[in-house]
């Protein structure tokens, strides 16, 4: 009896410890229910859905300068800044691509994959190093001709320690898109006065 | 004669029907050319006709229609009228390029690619989606290519 109790408590343990370190990993241990999910939603890929908006407004602020050459140089100032390198830069169109390699690893996901390795002796992958991506769409505001919009996506591809492809996300937390506006805002006027 | 039974021989026979029944290819190669459709039957689904010849026009609302569909722009090029993006979405991540190109002297042409799952998106009903929401953002109806 005493023995049943500690299997399930350890089996409780490790269901605990895999959710949280392998939440968000694709394509492991689909079910049939998951699968029907999945692919009404493969099949809206291309269809509006009730946040376009939300998150349009979220990624957009118009500045009021129509000098888009100014605009793109303080966009990519400022990318430099917080350490990306340019990837793509099409001045006619108004895009630039900037993205960086960096670390990926958090401390819930050690503590989980130690306690599992601990309980029962196998090594679970945790996420290991990332590819953090910013695309910055500049053009003219449709009702405003004196203003430029600024519109920006923040995205994500985690690798963990086995080398596999854990996460691919957009980054949809609002403060990262409010400091990403006041430091452009800062941007502009350092490159508006030659810095 | 239970020991002229080769228990791993059999295994290797059973796990071969198994990955092939999985619906596993005979050589992955083949997957450089692989549309289920024919060319032309493709691009027509894939592509509509505006009634404008501001392609600069078209290929900026091509790039905020994507954004407002979820894509990240990756690349994009005016000269050649070229516009890639992902959306990631873990499970449903997906690819996409769309090209645009002024066809004679009254309409433009466009044309997009969907992946996803790794697959291409071969369903028309997937790419009215995305031209319902760019005609709406051009302020004008898409027309299928005749």
């Amino acid at each position: 009896m005493h023995i049943i109790r500690q299997a399930s408590k350890f089996l409780l343990i490790f269901l605990f410890c895999s959710n949280s370190a392998w939440s968000g990993m694709s394509g492991g241990g689909d079910t049939g229910a998951s699968d029907a999910i999945e692919e009404m939603e493969a099949a809206d890929v291309l269809k509006l859905t009730a946040d376009s908006m939300a998150l349009r407004q979220m990624q957009t602020r118009k500045y009021s300068t129509r000098d888009d050459t100014k605009v793109i140089q303080a966009v990519v100032g400022l990318l430099q800044d917080d350490g990306f390198t340019i990837q793509e830069l099409e001045a006619d169109l108004g895009v630039v691509l900037g993205s960086k390699n960096r670390e990926a690893i958090e401390a819930g996901q050690v503590a989980a994959a130690v306690l599992v390795g601990v309980v029962f002796g196998v090594a679970i992958p945790i996420d290991k190093y990332q590819l953090m991506s910013a695309s910055i769409v500049i053009s003219e505001a449709p009702s405003d001709s004196n203003s430029t919009i600024v519109r920006v996506t923040f995205s994500r591809l985690v690798w963990n320690t086995d080398n596999d492809l854990s996460k691919a996300e957009r980054l949809e937390e609002p403060e990262m898109y409010q400091l990403f506006f006041s430091k452009l805002s800062k941007s502009l006027f350092l490159t508006e006065n030659q810095l | 004669m239970t020991k002229y039974i080769n228990i791993p021989f059999i295994s290797v026979i059973f796990i071969s029907f198994l990955v092939a029944s999985c619906g596993a290819v005979r050589d992955s190669r083949e997957a450089l050319f692989e549309s289920d459709s024919s060319a032309v039957e493709l691009r027509s689904y894939q592509s509509r006709v505006f009634d404008t010849t501001d392609k600069k026009k078209v290929v900026k609302t091509v790039i905020a229609t994507m954004q407002d569909l979820g894509f990240v722009i990756g690349d994009a090029d005016l000269e050649i009228g070229v516009v890639s993006g992902s959306k990631y979405a873990d499970e449903h991540s997906a690819q996409m390029t769309v090209t645009v190109r002024v066809r004679n002297a009254t309409q433009t042409l466009v044309r997009a690619n969907v992946q996803q799952h790794l697959e291409s998106v071969e369903d028309p009903a997937i790419y009215q989606d995305f031209y319902v929401a760019l005609g709406k953002a051009m302020f004008l109806t898409a027309h299928n290519v005749d």
